[in-house]
């Protein structure tokens, strides 16, 4: 019972987490560029009011209808399955790392469809440029995940962070760091940041998320940028959670689940706004340049594995 | 037993129908008796992977040399059924398709044969009925290219496509008979008591890993597949790329890992970095192919190189002592061969339909056909779900089942075998992540947006059985996605057979599937029902104060006059990641500028055509073929037609005869 109340709570935690997590980077970056900027609520009253709207749909079908909703409860339950709270609940779905990083690359892939499915330039151009970088974004998370599991010998999400948790020396060991250096650079990838994305460029021909999305509104559009928003909000949590797994229940007691997830969101807003500062001072690379950053989460996450098992 | 044998049976009648039944009623009768054949095999593996007994029947005078043998053991049963499925539900498919040159005499006699072959070679119970089954099967299929002779791409598809499968047929011959060699007798069972080892078992390991390799369309000896699959007619593709090539995997599982197992890890290894390499190019090839059984037939390498991969690093885990993460790995291959043969059946064969239906499959020309082919579309969904991994589909089982073996491989290895193991985990990942692009496209360009041809606009999909017999692979796909317990559970029996031992075996029950090594557990019921709930919230909330959905011209940045034309094609889709990989891939890009006649700095026509051929085909066999052409052309000048000559060249070989001999 516990376990899927947390479930439930996480869920809600991760949604307006990830909403409020967008306002914050925003704001980040407006003030670090001496503007005053929106307030950091702005993309939780947006999607409230979307969510009151008529929904204009381009074509009539199924697939622009079903999109919004898949990509939602896709993060929706991987949001539950990642252990934010505690490791010591009874594992009721299967906590497995490898059941959310498909989950997540489900909701990518609709996306993807969604915007072939538009039938304009734009929403094929996103698609194509999106996809190519899933192609090399989506394996290099897998590795970096798998790079996390291996000193653990268990894919277990709860099992990998109870194993970090009773072994402290190995969150300071050199293969750690380069794993979660290579997450790091995989979720800024996922999440659309700078310097693979631009979140908040007006030029179309720029776009890569933005321009999938851009035949959606009204309620759709609040569901579509939920969903990005989640997922930015889950995978920043996942990442605080791996990188340092300190804080987390280890028992089902209510004040430590409580504190638990407390704290990965404070460790998910302190990612935030250290990625927003970056953010301020890089550009936007090429595209052509970005799977050279991908190709180097990859060889980081790699050695993070060998590295882990010459020093064993 | 006599499940079997009936069903053999009726597979060995449904060629000799087709060849002497009536134009009328010909593809009905000897595809029913080809389904029923598939349907029989299937009951009967079911039964041994239930627990029953082993079966086996011989018959000493059937074939010269040692008679035939049938034996049905856990791991024949899991690939006979695995092959069923496609063989019964293309035999079906094809009761409602094929029509024309298909339908003759001799065309529907192979197909039939071809669809028996299939079944027979993962019952064959020793070497010598091994190779015939294989075979037949070899043969058949290359017939079958030829039924469309008239076509210059089908000649050249006949052309390799023979070269190479007898080329491995003659591998495995080589290997298989080097292991007959050194024990008593040609059964499996004999082969097994024998325990090869030393040079004979690097021979036989070479030699047979070479031949079942390109059977399974392994880099580089892949190079037929390509050009095969997509020249066949469309049931025929499907049983050759579902079902034979798994059978590769099959040859690989029983003689590789079942009775040369104990060969050195270094050997794996090897194959291993083979494994991932062709699972790269074919996914890869994929991503980029614009023609829709291209992409299939690429996908198809990629696919069994992800088996390969998992067969490999099991062979190199065992042999370094990790039995029970080998078992892991080896199950998750046999989920992945059936989910393959699931899906891939259903995407050959609906590209067939949408071939016939709009006269093209080049996907650059397709688009919209979900409005026109509902059925097929979504069909094709349920198959592109599972190919990509989406959870609950059945290709997520296998994937999720490699990726713990690969895991609880790396956490308790040394140096040496973790940086080998690791190869495996990270073309496992790259080529998951291309083999998704390659299936957006199909999806996205081929079925969803505007149709970008008269042809496509006006596709519909037939009635009646032709789209129907789809449905069973897809309940398939469905079933294991959400049920895999009991699959992995019974899949479990096999492993005695591969690895020797059942220690680490995943477990499974109705509503969850656990890894013991990796501590991992999957409840796919769960998660649908986690799913359900999310979408019925969302559905819910929808309700509440909606304003409902108004139907709109798409607003594509304020333009109004959108054509088909200015949607992205699956050229322009796969350009970034083309570019990306342009070192492997080396397009051909030609861009032509013609100008105005009276005014040269004005351009009138620009056109751009890019192609991308088989570097691996240019590189490697190009020069092989052309320095046996020019050999042969220098050895005419040795048959100038003179007859002395000739009786002079007798005698010589007469006297090196003797010389030799005396």
């Amino acid at each position: 019972m516990t376990a899927v109340a947390v479930a439930l709570v996480q869920v809600l935690v991760v949604a307006l987490g990830g909403l409020l997590l967008t306002g914050l980077m925003a704001k980040v970056r407006a003030r670090a560029e001496g503007r005053v900027g929106a307030p950091v609520t702005q993309p939780l009253r947006d999607v409230a009011k979307w969510l009151g709207r008529e929904s204009p749909r381009a074509t009539a079908g199924t697939a622009l209808a079903i999109v919004p909703t898949v990509v939602v409860a896709t993060t929706a339950l991987a949001a539950t399955l990642v252990p934010l709270a505690g490791v010591g609940l009874v594992d009721a779905t299967g906590a497995d790392a490898l059941v959310v990083v498909f989950l997540l690359l489900t909701g990518s892939l609709a996306l993807a469809v969604g915007g072939l499915a538009t039938a304009t330039a734009f929403g094929g151009m996103g698609a194509s440029r999106a996809m190519t970088l899933s192609a090399l974004a989506e394996p290099a998370l897998l590795v970096a995940v798998a790079a996390f599991a291996v000193p653990a010998g268990s894919l277990s999400l709860p099992a990998m962070l109870g194993h970090a948790l009773d072994q402290p020396l190995t969150m300071v060991s050199p293969s750690h760091v380069l794993a979660a250096l290579a997450l790091l650079v995989v979720v800024v990838a996922e999440t659309g940041r700078m310097p693979v994305d631009n979140p908040s460029t007006h030029l179309e021909l720029t776009m890569i998320h933005e321009a999938m999305t851009l035949e959606y509104g009204g309620r759709d559009q609040a569901l579509v940028s939920l969903g990005a928003a989640m997922r930015l909000g889950l995978l920043l949590g996942m990442l605080g959670v791996l990188t340092v797994p300190w804080g987390l229940a280890t028992s089902a007691a209510p004040l430590a689940l409580l504190g638990g997830l407390a704290l990965s969101a404070l460790k998910a807003t302190v990612l935030a706004v250290v990625i927003a500062l970056a953010e301020v001072h890089s550009a936007k690379l090429r595209l052509f340049r970005v799977p050279e950053l991908l190709a180097a989460a990859f060889v980081l996450a790699a050695l993070a594995i060998v590295v882990g098992v010459v020093a064993r | 037993m006599p499940v079997l044998l009936v069903g053999l049976g009726l597979g060995l009648a449904a060629p000799l129908v087709g060849a002497l039944a009536p134009a009328r009623g010909r593809t009905l009768l000897a595809g029913g008796l080809s389904a029923a054949a598939g349907v029989l095999a299937a009951v009967a593996a079911l039964g041994v992977l239930l627990g029953g007994p082993v079966l086996r029947a011989r018959a000493s005078g059937l074939l010269p040399l040692a008679g035939a043998s049938v034996r049905l053991d856990a791991l024949s049963a899991a690939f006979e059924v695995a092959v069923a499925l496609v063989v019964v539900t293309a035999a079906l498919f094809s009761m409602g398709y094929t029509h024309g040159a298909s339908a003759s005499r001799p065309a529907t006699a192979l197909q039939a044969s071809f669809a028996l072959g299939l079944l027979l070679v993962p019952v064959a119970g020793d070497v010598v009925s091994f190779l015939w089954a294989w075979e037949l099967m070899a043969v058949a299929s290359l017939a079958l290219l030829l039924v469309e002779h008239d076509r210059p791409a089908a000649r050249s598809a006949a052309l390799w496509y023979g070269a190479m499968t007898q080329a491995g047929a003659a591998a495995i011959m080589l290997g298989l008979l080097t292991l007959a060699a050194s024990a008593h007798g040609v059964s499996w069972s004999a082969l097994a008591a024998a325990r090869v080892s030393g040079p004979l078992a690097v021979v036989a390991f070479v030699a047979t890993l070479a031949g079942f390799a390109s059977k399974a369309g392994a880099v580089p000896l892949h190079v037929w597949l390509p050009r095969a699959h997509p020249e066949a007619a469309t049931p025929v593709s499907a049983m050759m790329s579902g079902a034979m090539t798994a059978l590769g995997l099959y040859g690989v599982a029983r003689v590789d890992l079942g009775l040369l197992g104990a060969i050195g890890r270094w050997w794996w290894a090897g194959a291993l970095v083979v494994a991932a390499l062709s699972a790269l190019y074919g996914a890869l090839h994929a991503a980029t192919a614009t023609d829709l059984k291209r992409l299939l037939a690429y996908s198809t390498i990629g696919a069994m190189g992800l088996g390969l991969i998992g067969l490999a690093a099991a062979g190199e885990l065992r042999a370094s002592g990790q039995g029970r993460a080998a078992a892991t790995l080896v199950v998750g291959v046999l989920v992945l061969v059936g989910a393959h043969a699931a899906y891939k059946a259903i995407l050959f064969l609906a590209a067939g339909l949408i071939e016939r239906a709009s006269g093209t499959r080049d996907l650059d020309l397709l688009g919209g056909l979900v409005r026109g082919m509902p059925r097929v579309a979504g069909l094709v969904a349920v198959a592109v779900a599972s190919a990509v991994g989406v959870p609950l589909a059945a290709g997520f089982v296998g994937e999720w089942l490699e990726i713990e073996g690969l895991v609880a491989g790396l956490s308790s290895h040394d140096p040496g075998g973790v940086a080998t193991i690791l190869v495996g985990l990270v073309g496992l990942a790259l080529a998951s992540g291309l083999v998704a692009v390659a299936m957006v496209k199909l999806l996205g360009i081929g079925l969803l947006g505007r149709a970008r041809s008269e042809g496509a606009a006006r596709a519909r999909e037939p009635h009646g059985i032709a789209v129907a017999a789809l449905g069973l692979p897809a309940a398939a796909t469905l079933a294991m996605g959400l049920v895999p317990g009991p699959v992995v559970a019974v899949l479990g029996h096999a492993l005695g057979t591969v690895l020797g031992a059942r220690a680490g075996a995943p477990q499974g029950r109705w509503d969850a599937l656990h890894v013991g090594v990796t501590a991992s557990t999957l409840r796919p019921l769960a998660l649908l029902g986690g799913l359900v709930t999310a979408v019925v919230v969302l559905r819910g909330l929808a309700r509440v104060g909606s304003r409902g959905v108004r139907a709109v011209v798409a607003w594509a940045c304020g333009r109004s006059d959108l054509t088909a034309r200015m949607q992205y094609t699956a050229t322009s889709f796969a350009e970034p990641l083309q570019r990306v990989f342009a070192d492997v891939l080396r397009p051909d890009i030609d861009t032509t500028v013609s100008p105005e006649e009276e005014a040269r700095e004005i351009e009138r026509v620009i056109a751009y055509q890019s192609r991308v051929g088989d570097a691996v085909e240019g590189g490697l066999y190009r020069p092989v073929v052309r320095g046996a052409d020019a050999l042969g052309r220098r050895a005419r000048a040795l048959a100038n037609g003179s007859v002395h000559r000739y009786l002079a060249y007798g005698l010589v070989a007469l006297l090196v005869v003797l010389v030799v001999v005396g």
